[in-house]
């Protein structure tokens, strides 16, 4: 019998079922279903895996560092990282006597970049050793927003993002 | 009375909006391509060629995006309505469209809806083209504290509602326990998987730099448009014949009652993901390099979109009629999914290279999920959902800091 057609039928009984997962007759599950769970059980580990994978790829690459002069809008919501100076005091706006933002103006010899902390996140920040004050030189990775005004913020998200930088003697 | 340049403005605006409704209209030919992928390619275009030059981002592409958003919503409904089949979820209870396009009133259905879309963009031009406008606001203020838990409401009723569909009687025990959380266990799977994604890809994402602006355009190819054309290569679908002329039966109680739902159902986006009417949809796109600047920029796009939705209508009629001959000559033939691999394939090397490719990737296997299991796509929407839930109620960064991704 052609093979094709002795798979369309029902192993137990061996009625013509079709392609259906379970026989009406004889209620057994049919060839078709066994091919199509293992096709679906292989397919959910290969996508768990793929995904797996794509998450220790980003894990274990470091955050590209950049020149505040080659900010482009194009890199809008990127993950980045900006070394460089604090060029004037930080400002810390206050709502009802909570921190609602921190704000810092960043220089690397090529532009200036503003800095923004938000909420708990500043709060952590000022509350820490890892404040930066006017001249000191910080590490900060973040989100990058570039809107059409031109002016590029890079967001911290989280406290642990900014650090500063110990200079060493000259 | 215009002067001289502000004539040139006007002419300029109205011939943008036209030619975006053209582009739309070719675009809705290239199958399961969406315009969002279109709009992030010409983004950056306009960066790399226009730059900082505000006059033409201003005057040409906002125009020209708007003629392509209305365009495509309107010419969408031509393959949506004539050339789908009703996915796994819908076999046994089909949308109004498909019991229309079952019955061979495929036609009659594109009308009605373009009227519609007609009618929504009136209304829309009366909300915001008047001084109803002013309500928006102070409605977006009140609500703005709210937006995080219908968000997740939103997401419980979407994992909830997926429910046992194999429809098979089996005796108690395991076998009757799996059988129940099969389709609420894949499609859980993949909305965590597909947020899982989406948290890659708002934290961490692994696209070059200078991609970062279009950080999930491979995420949504691969969730929707890949497996779409794998499975239409899979399952060819036929649908009946479609007389391409009106019946005479009186619609205007289904029209009214589309354009009400519609109506009520656009208003309600504008305010319920909170993303919709400050920072969602195409501004997502061109916030990079275009900020609103005045009243003349608001009432230049209000222009822009009423253009198109008039030109759009009118073409709606003929251009129906070259689909229908087009897909009757290149029934059974490549055509369409050769042209869709070339434009996908262009689109990831042009935009977002190796990592790109390697993130479809991932999303298809995703996208497939649904379609294997026979469950819901709409889960996939977990790689926007699931991060902005989380973001909306302040967690966002404190779960990506756990994941490792900070």
């Amino acid at each position: 019998m052609n093979k094709e057609l002795a798979e369309l039928e029902c192993r137990s009984c061996g009625r013509y079922v079709g392609l259906v997962s379970r026989c009406p007759y004889c209620d057994a599950v049919t060839a078709v279903a066994v091919m199509q769970r293992r096709m679906k059980l292989l397919s959910l580990i290969l996508v768990v895996a793929g995904v797996g994978f794509l998450y220790l790829m980003t894990f274990s690459r470091d955050v590209q560092t950049l020149e505040i002069g080659d900010i482009r809008p194009v890199m809008n919501y990127a993950s980045a990282r900006v070394a460089g100076r604090v060029v004037r005091r930080p400002y810390i706006s206050r709502t009802d006597g909570n921190i609602s933002y921190l704000s810092l103006l960043v220089d690397d010899g090529t532009g200036l970049l503003r800095v923004l902390a938000r909420n708990d996140v500043a709060f952590e920040i000022v509350d820490g050793d890892n404040m930066p004050g006017k001249g000191d030189s910080i590490n900060v990775s973040g989100r990058l927003s570039v809107n059409g005004d031109g002016a590029p913020k890079l967001q911290v998200l989280v406290a642990g993002q900014i650090s500063k930088m110990v200079e060493e003697p000259k | 009375m215009l002067l001289g340049g502000e004539m040139l403005d006007v002419v300029v605006v109205i011939i943008f909006s036209v030619l975006g409704v053209l582009l739309a209209a070719l675009l809705v030919c290239v199958p399961r391509v969406h315009l969002y992928t279109l709009l992030g390619v010409l983004s950056l275009a306009t960066v790399s060629f226009a730059g900082d030059e505000r006059v033409v981002v201003q005057g040409v592409t906002l125009p020209l995006f708007a003629g392509l958003i209305v365009g495509y919503a309107v010419f969408n409904m031509i393959p949506s309505i004539l050339l789908s089949a009703a996915d796994e979820s819908a076999l046994l209870a089909p949308l109004p469209d498909e019991q229309s396009l079952i019955k061979g009133r495929g036609y009659k259905t594109l009308m009605l809806s373009a009227l519609g879309g007609l009618a929504g963009i009136l209304i829309l031009l009366i909300i915001f083209g008047f001084p109803l406008r002013y309500f928006l606001g102070f409605t977006l203020e009140v609500l703005s504290t709210h937006f995080h838990w219908i968000v997740w409401c939103m997401i419980c009723f979407m994992l909830m509602s997926e429910g046992a569909q194999s429809g098979i009687i089996v005796a108690g025990g395991w076998g009757k326990l799996f059988d129940a959380w099969q389709s609420t266990g894949v499609g859980l799977i993949t909305f965590l998987l597909s947020g899982f994604l989406g948290f890659i890809l708002f934290y961490a994402a692994p696209l070059p730099v200078v991609s970062s602006f279009q950080n999930f355009v491979p995420a949504l190819i691969g969730l929707f448009t890949v497996p779409s054309l794998i499975m239409s290569r899979i399952g060819r679908f036929e649908s009946s014949v479609q007389p391409y002329s009106l019946d005479s039966t009186d619609s205007s109680g289904v029209l009214l009652k589309g354009m009400v739902t519609g109506v009520v159902g656009g208003v309600m986006l504008l305010f319920l993901l909170g993303v919709a009417m400050i920072s969602g949809g195409a501004t997502t796109v061109i916030n990079g390099f275009y900020v609103p600047f005045a009243k003349h920029d608001y009432y230049m796009v209000l222009a822009a979109v009423s253009i198109a939705g008039a030109t759009a209508c009118l073409l709606l009629r003929p251009f129906t009629k070259v689909i229908f001959t087009f897909t009757d000559k290149s029934k059974g033939s490549g055509i369409p999914v050769a042209a869709c691999v070339v434009v996908l394939v262009v689109v990831i090397l042009v935009a977002t290279g190796g990592a790109g490719r390697l993130v479809v990737l991932a999303a298809t296997g995703i996208g497939l999920l649904p379609l294997l299991f026979g469950v819901r796509r709409v889960n996939c929407l977990g790689v926007i959902l699931l991060p902005s839930a989380c973001m909306m109620s302040g967690c966002g960064a404190t779960v990506a800091a756990w994941l490792g991704l900070l």
